[in-house]
């Protein structure tokens, strides 16, 4: 509607020219509730306020806004639908009704591509607010993400300040490409890539951790996220958005008075759940302890491997002047370290607390044409490990601006920048790991004296006497590697933005934009000399810099005829993505603390480069009928990865989306819309994989030595052996997501169903290729994926009044995937571990976990030999047709001669990592605006871990449940374990020996004394019989087998000896993810002093986590971002944090 | 104003359609870490290197530890010294025959040789010892491997060539070899590689350890019929003459340049110590290289075993792992050297019936050690053996003598020395069941499941063609 021209200077003339007039006014809900920080904005320009805490603003309108406005007030809330209210110069004081709009219909998704209304994208957008960010407490917006919305899986690599998160929406649909989602910020696409470096010692499974790069966003900045979660919403993004897209919108001012905001946030950090360790067993093995003189040191290391195992004495009962085996238990030249009787508590003396501290004050304001927002931050976090090598932080600025130019040009620019410092711990499968050198600790040894105080060198339990710098311990001493090994990172941070509208007529405008993000990582590693990983003491300087340019320009334009309403985009996108790398390795360090490559004597060089191009042609099409939308689009995307001819695909999509509650409303149904869409996006293949080329070759075969190709002072190089292919395809992702948006009660419960099926075809995958073939591997457009799943968001207020609310917010989601083919291969590993490893199997779920089981009976046939009614071990080898026997032993344990269970050599599938299903609820009550209290509940049902933490310290003898005890009495031949008494010796694993003629030299005895003997160990039973029925068939021995020190460090029980799958545990957990409180005071007393409003807050994070989970928090994983998921290795914990925060509105 | 605006989005329209910054995209496919040019000296050098790997990687250290001179004492090092291995174990080795710097790059090496004409001769003569090298250890270790159609884009699955005829196409292409070897312009203006780190260009050294390399594989075949060893005489009269004329892998003290049984034991301390198999034997005989070949701790040598038949010596516990001062991170490692060439004489003279130039063949080869490792002279005894106590000694000294080398495989599959079986178990007459080092290797998985050619691990055979009688003589 249009106000005629003669009215318009008609109303015109009744303003004073360029004079001033203030409006006054409330903003309420229609059910009467005031709506505090509602927007108030003079329409069509940036001239607006927020409403205060009751619901009050003031608004000065100039006449020429007045003009500029056609006289509109435009207020909107979020979850109310926008009001447009006419003003005139007759009244001042305006009473604004907000209805509430249930399904948040009304919105429009600004997706950098395009803006679109939400209703007409036919799909589910998960959107999350400023202050759920904020009030996790995470500074990570990745992780601050967990449990806020549907479909989301969040996996944290560790409580480490600055570790790296990983996020995976709506199950694996790849093999070998990446799974997480790309990132937007203000609509151009930010890196958020987990940099391992070219020398592993950042990375997957070993070395320290890394930083996704999306931490270096300050979450402060953020005003919303919103979700696309998979191909049907994010297909306008292409090749790049397979896995679906975050998008981040930052803060902008807002016209008015200018505001400051001062906020302060404090946190302890605590370690979570650890494994429970051995405390009663000292170092040794057999019962022996270890001692200098009893073992003759290797040449090169001075120290024995039989001694670096816990199956030592038992440490109460011995006293200083004690021996075993003659040697003294006090032999350590520092024997005080050896304090008897004294128990160090491996799970706590490396830890401390850790916390955060961070500074924010933001600047926001501007007048009817330019609004700014500026934010400070510094953010201090120190880990909870002690030592000082162990922190994160961040200092950023963020300066966005937005001006007016005309009613026809606005202009925006947005720049931000941080330092981000970050100090990690080595962790994972790697000898200068920490929690490997510290849970393996036997529980009489102090790590904390850390250097010898004789030489100053460092001191293991291993080698607890050094003599030399440059020598390995096996494993370091948790101690030496917090105080002494650094893994530094620095990060240079710019994201810039700069955005220019022209609106051509009110059917028509064009966009521009510019968004450049670039990064700038110097990382150092250093192992001082002695890290067991690098002996002699290594300097590793790393370069690393990413620089992501993308430029994006577009045309919108709408049209009416009669009731249909018409909206089309057309853009164009390019995108240059450009990574570099350089380092030098320096080797042979002369001291401890000198850190520069100068302490080197050794140099390797490393150097990388990476380009990526990639062009983007697309177009949206919406119709609009009533409440009825339809929309088609496609989008016609190139990259420089692909071969010359085969560069571009299409991308097309189509959504429909139906109010049919405009139609018909069953009962208690106030709303409803139904929706379909569906997508197509794609991934690129990794760069450079298209043309032959020569390179250089590093000679190793998996034992550790290595050879470069560079050699003696020449060059060397090799022929490629990666196949290339110019003719390989986009990997694609195809999605149909359909669902339902129901609203019952007055919009008072709102439920939202979502069900989807993603179908993954031409994944790219390096499939070996036969070497004498002349390549080692190919790549191809390979194996096809499914992903089905439901998600489920309920919204709750279910009690309401004036003052007060109480509401939930519960989201399910559930994802069954399998890879349906692999191109005829069987299974192709994504990586992991000799123990366990993550594979993709045809016909199972992506990243199964394989290894070796135990051996199970499968022959039909039970081949009788003795010809009594028992079956027992060495009677089930037959199949043959002759035995027609059926076997009674089908399906149990294939026990050898010992009535020990058995490995199975071939390796089968052990875990399945993925989750059944995810969920979370909210509660959140909420009293007059001022008192906020929610809670968040994160949930994940099912998902395999492989605990091999637990299977190397049973190895180790370093668990706490290795050191069970047994009492047997001996007489006779005949053993009682206090329930039956066998006639004939229980087998141990040693050689099948007999408890009964064990004998201390054997190792096993803790005691023995009038016929009772005590062992380090248990009683078990692995047939398919019950005790009694063993007693009953009187065979030539008993059934039950003694569990002992021998069967653990070299019989089937640990998990280096032993099949993997014993090692494999329910990953379920539920955790109390969030809790927190919050008062706001706006009241006239701190008014006097000047201040708006003030906010305090208490947030709990991560405090209760219910699990049945043995190992360390079962939120955990050691691969970090990688594809690779359910492996416990030796994985620095996770943390809960308490956070206490304050914000100063002025 | 209408019609301006309609007509600039007609235009905005068109430009994105039909212009679509197509360009962008061109020209980043060149890949910056790689080089699509190189030179034949930047081949050569991997192809050497890939050499040093073949010979002193996994492979050789599973010789080392069946034929006990070593000792693989822990976790996977274990089950090999119990003379178990699995499917993929060996596929690095396989993969430096084919692809890495082996076959594909050594061939590319040939025909850059060839461009340059005949000055090219000594180039493509070094990489034909080098192809016929690879090729012939692999029929060594797999039997029947594929040849004669790899490495061709048209063929997706190469089948197995009998080992018989490899052994005669590596004779041919040594023959080549040494023709190429022996081209002499008529002032031998031949192309020496600089960076030839066996032999610093040589064609006459290189020419030699053909010939010895020759001889070699006709021993390989003497144990199907005994006068492969005229030809193994024959070819070892014009072999390796000197100890300067022994090939051998080249290391520095540099990470990345170091000998890879020096790294090992940095990696993985424990893994493997002496084998007391050889430490005994060497201490039994007086032979002083016990002291330049182990470690001492504490004072002495002293070996280990895995066998349980060897209790005592089934702990790592004060074991010793290589001498440092020999066998540090710069030490070379012997591929052919001057003393097989000798041991080859001995053992074809021994067999032929002539005993004399069997003792002096043998009498040189333990002169040869003697300056090899400055002992003095006459360390070890006048040769006047016969007989069996001959052969005996000739087979011992070339045991100890190709300390490290993968070639002793070859030569416990002919002779079955020394003897390295253990009790396994028992039958049910309570007769000892033994386990012996395996007759061969499986094919690598990676070349199994990619190429059709390749039979199931139970399609395999157990011994090769040129080894009929497996060692399990009681």
């Amino acid at each position: 509607m249009k106000i005629p021209y003669i009215l318009l200077l008609f109303i015109l003339s009744t303003f004073p020219l360029y004079s001033q007039v203030a409006i006054f006014g409330t903003v309420k809900s229609d059910d009467g509730k005031k709506l505090p920080g509602a927007n108030i904005v003079l329409q069509g320009t940036n001239l607006g306020v927020v409403s205060d805490s009751d619901g009050n603003f003031t608004l000065d309108i100039s006449q020429e806004n007045y003009v500029i406005s056609d006289g509109k007030l435009v207020v909107t809330y979020i979850g109310y639908i926008t009001n447009k209210t006419t003003i005139s110069d007759e009244v001042t004081f305006y009473n604004i009704v907000l209805a509430k709009d249930a399904l948040d219909l009304s919105q429009v998704l600004v997706t950098g591509r395009g803006t679109i209304s939400r209703e007409a994208l036919g799909v589910k957008v998960g959107t999350v607010s400023s202050n759920e960010i904020i009030n996790s407490g995470e500074s990570n917006i990745i992780s601050s993400l967990s449990g806020k919305d549907a479909g989301i899986e969040i996996t944290s690599s560790s409580g480490e300040p600055g570790s790296s998160t990983y996020i995976r929406i709506r199950g694996a649909n790849t093999i070998q490409s990446s799974q997480q989602p790309l990132i937007v910020i203000d609509g151009s696409p930010i890196d958020n890539s987990t940099f391992g470096n070219s020398l592993g010692r950042y990375g997957a499974g070993q070395g320290a951790t890394s930083t996704n790069r999306a931490m270096d966003i300050n979450p402060n900045d953020i005003q919303s996220v919103e979700v696309l979660k998979g191909p049907a919403a994010a297909s306008i993004y292409g090749t790049k958005a397979k896995n679906g897209v975050i998008l981040i919108n930052t803060k902008s001012g807002t016209a008015g008075e200018n505001r400051i905001t001062y906020r302060y946030t404090a946190s302890n950090d605590r370690v979570t759940q650890q494994p429970k360790l051995n405390s009663k067993y000292g170092m040794g093995l057999h019962y022996g302890f270890f001692d200098d003189g009893g073992c003759d040191p290797n040449p090169d290391l001075s120290y024995c491997n039989d001694f670096a195992l816990s199956w030592g004495p038992l440490l109460s009962s011995l006293s200083e002047t004690d021996s075993i085996n003659g040697y003294l238990v006090m032999k350590d030249t520092l024997g005080a370290y050896y304090r008897n009787g004294q128990i160090f508590d491996h799970t706590s003396d490396i830890f401390s607390d850790g916390g955060k501290e961070e500074h924010a004050l933001t600047f926001s304001g501007g007048n009817e044409s330019t609004t700014y927002y500026i934010n400070f931050s510094k953010m201090k976090h120190s880990g909870f490990f002690i030592g000082p090598n162990n922190f994160y932080n961040r200092q950023s600025i963020r300066l966005n601006l937005d001006q007016a130019v005309d009613k026809k040009l606005s202009i925006s620019g947005k720049m931000f920048y941080s330092v981000t410092d970050g100090s990690f711990i080595q962790m994972g499968s790697n000898v200068s790991g920490l929690l490997l050198g510290s849970y393996r600790t036997p529980p009489n040894f102090d790590n904390s004296v850390y250097l010898d105080p004789e030489t100053d060198y460092h001191r293991s339990y291993i080698n607890s006497s050094p003599e030399i710098l440059t020598e390995g311990h096996g494993y370091d001493n948790p101690f030496y590697i917090l105080h002494e090994q650094y893994n530094l990172t620095n990060v240079h941070r710019f994201i810039g933005n700069y955005e220019t509208k022209y609106t051509l007529s009110d059917k028509i405008n064009f966009l521009y934009r510019l968004g450049i993000d670039y990064s700038n990582d110097k990382r150092r590693y250093i192992f001082p000399p002695s890290s067991s990983e690098n002996p002699m003491g290594l300097i590793d300087v790393q370069q690393l810099s990413t620089q992501l340019i993308d430029h994006n320009i577009q045309l919108n334009a709408n049209k009416d005829f009669g009731r249909l309403n018409t909206n089309f985009t057309i853009g164009q996108n390019l995108n240059g993505s450009d990574y570099f790398r350089t380092g030098i390795v320096g080797e042979n360090m002369s001291s401890y603390s000198f850190h520069q490559l100068n302490n080197t004597t050794d140099y390797m060089p490393d150097e990388y480069s990476e380009q990526i191009r990639t062009s983007s042609t697309y177009f949206n099409l919406t119709f609009g009928l009533d409440n009825t939308y339809l929309t088609v689009g496609m989008n016609r995307d190139g990259s420089s990865t692909f071969g010359k001819g085969n560069r571009f695909s299409n991308f097309p999509r189509a959504s429909f989306s139906w109010r049919f509650s405009d139609k018909f409303k069953p009962p208690a149904v106030s709303k409803g819309l139904l929706r379909v869409a569906w997508g197509r996006a794609g991934s690129e293949p990794d760069a450079y994989l298209t043309k032959n080329a020569f390179s250089l070759s590093s000679y190793s075969d998996g034992w550790g030595p290595e050879l470069s190709s560079n050699y003696n002072g020449y060059g060397g190089f090799v022929s490629g052996t990666t196949k290339p292919n110019p003719d390989i395809k986009p990997e694609l992702v195809t999605e149909l997501e359909y669902g339902m948006d129901l609203a019952f009660l007055n919009d008072r419960l709102n439920i939202s169903l979502t069900l989807y099926k993603q179908s993954t075809e031409d994944a790219i995958l390096y499939v070996p290729a036969a070497p004498t073939t002349g390549y080692a591997y190919e790549l191809r457009n390979a194996a096809t994926i499914e992903n089905n799943g439901l998600e489920i968001s309920i919204d709750a207020n279910l009690f309401e009044t004036v003052n007060q609310s109480f509401s939930t917010e519960i989201n399910y989601s559930h994802n069954k995937n399998i890879v349906t083919s692999l191109a005829g291969a069987e299974n192709i590993s994504i990586g992991g571990f000799a123990g366990a490893s993550a594979y993709a199997v045809a016909g199972e779920p992506y990243g199964v976990l394989r290894g070796n089981d135990w051996l199970y009976d499968h022959h039909l046939f039970w081949n009788n030999i003795d010809g009594d009614p028992f079956w027992d071990p060495g009677e089930s080898t037959s199949d043959s047709a002759f035995a027609l026997i059926p076997n009674p032993n089908i399906g149990h344990y294939l026990l050898d001669e010992n009535w020990f269970p058995q490995m199975n050599p071939e390796e089968t599938i052990i875990g399945d990592p993925n989750p059944d299903w995810l969920g979370s609820i909210r509660f959140s009550w909420n009293y007059k605006s001022t008192l906020r209290i929610s809670a968040l509940f994160d949930i994940k049902y099912g998902g395999d871990i492989w605990n091999g933490t637990k299977g190397a310290l049973y190895y180790f003898g370093a668990h706490e449940e290795t050191t069970k005890q047994t009492v047997v009495y001996v007489e006779g031949g005949q053993i009682i374990d206090g329930i039956a008494t066998w006639d004939s010796g229980i087998k141990t694993w040693w050689e099948g020996q007999d408890v009964g003629s064990m004998t201390a030299a054997d190792a096993q005895i803790v005691s023995e004394a009038n016929g009772l003997l005590k062992f380090r160990g248990y009683l078990d039973n692995f047939s398919m019989y019950t005790d009694q029925e063993c007693q009953e068939f009187s065979t030539d021995i008993p059934c039950v087998v003694a569990v002992t020190e021998e069967a653990y460090y070299s019989g089937p029980f640990s998990g280096f000896t032993g099949p993997a799958s014993q090692f494999v545990e329910d990953g379920s957990y539920m955790k109390l993810r969030e809790i927190s409180m919050s008062y706001l005071f706006a009241g006239d007393l701190i008014k006097e002093f000047g201040v708006q409003s003030l906010d305090f807050a208490l947030t709990l994070r991560n405090i209760f986590t219910w699990t049945a989970y043995s190992g360390i928090d079962p939120e955990t994983n050691l691969a970090g971002t990688s594809n690779v998921r359910g492996l416990d290795y030796f994985g620095n914990p996770q943390a809960r944090s308490i956070l206490f925060s304050m914000t100063v509105n002025i | 104003m209408k019609i301006y605006t309609n007509q600039l989005v007609v235009f905005f329209i068109a430009a994105m359609l039909f212009y679509g910054c197509d360009n962008w995209i061109e020209g980043y496919d060149i890949d910056p870490n790689s080089t699509p040019v190189v030179s034949i000296d930047n081949l050569f050098t991997a192809s050497q290197v890939n050499l040093f790997n073949f010979s002193e990687n996994h492979l050789a250290r599973t010789v080392a530890i069946w034929m006990q001179q070593m000792a693989g004492m822990d976790r996977q090092y274990k089950s090999l010294g119990l003379y178990s291995f699995e499917e993929n174990d060996y596929s690095s080795s396989w993969q430096s025959v084919y692809i890495n710097g082996g076959l594909k790059d050594l061939i590319k090496i040939q025909s850059m040789a060839d461009e340059v004409g005949p000055r090219g001769a000594r180039y493509k003569g070094i990489a034909q010892f080098m192809e016929a090298y690879l090729i012939g250890m692999a029929a060594s270790i797999w039997g029947d491997i594929p040849y004669s159609e790899v490495l061709n884009e048209a063929i997706e699955n190469p089948k197995l060539d009998e080992q018989f005829q490899v052994y005669l196409a590596v004779q041919n292409l040594l023959n080549e070899a040494i023709e190429n070897l022996s081209y002499n312009l008529t002032s031998d203006t031949t192309i020496a590689p600089q960076n030839d780190m066996f032999f610093k260009g040589d064609k006459d050294k290189w020419k030699s350890a053909a010939n010895t390399l020759k001889a070699r594989y006709y021993m390989h075949w003497v144990e199907t019929d005994i006068t492969y060893c005229d030809s193994a005489l024959f070819y070892s009269g014009s072999g390796i003459s000197s100890s300067e004329g022994t090939m051998k892998t080249l290391h520095g003290t540099e990470s990345s340049e170091q000998n890879m049984w020096y790294q090992f034991e940095q990696d993985r301390s424990g893994y493997m110590v002496a084998g007391s198999k050889l430490v005994q034997l060497l201490k039994n005989n007086n032979d002083p290289r016990d002291s330049i070949y182990y470690g001492k701790i504490a004072g002495s040598i002293n070996g280990a075993s895995p066998n349980p038949d060897d209790a005592e010596s089934a702990s790592v516990k004060g074991k010793s792992y290589l001498n440092e001062e020999y066998f540090g991170a710069d030490a070379s490692i012997d591929i052919i050297s001057y003393e097989e060439n000798l041991l080859i004489k001995a053992e074809c003279h021994f067999l032929k019936d002539e005993i004399s130039e069997a003792q002096q063949a043998l009498q040189d080869a333990q002169t040869a050690a003697e300056e090899k490792w400055d002992f003095e002279e006459d360390t070890f005894p006048e040769i006047s053996l016969t007989g069996t106590a001959l052969i005996n000694k000739i087979i011992e000294e070339k045991y100890i003598a190709l300390f490290l080398n993968i070639e002793l495989w070859n030569d416990y599959k002919r002779n079955c020395y020394p003897e390295v079986k253990y009790k396994k178990s028992e039958d049910d007459d309570g007769n000892p069941i033994y386990k012996y080092p395996p007759a061969r290797v499986y094919y690598p998985e990676d070349e199994r499941i990619t190429n059709t050619s390749i039979p199931n691990i139970t399609g395999q055979p157990e011994h090769n063609e040129n080894d009929p009688e497996q060692c399990r003589i009681e």
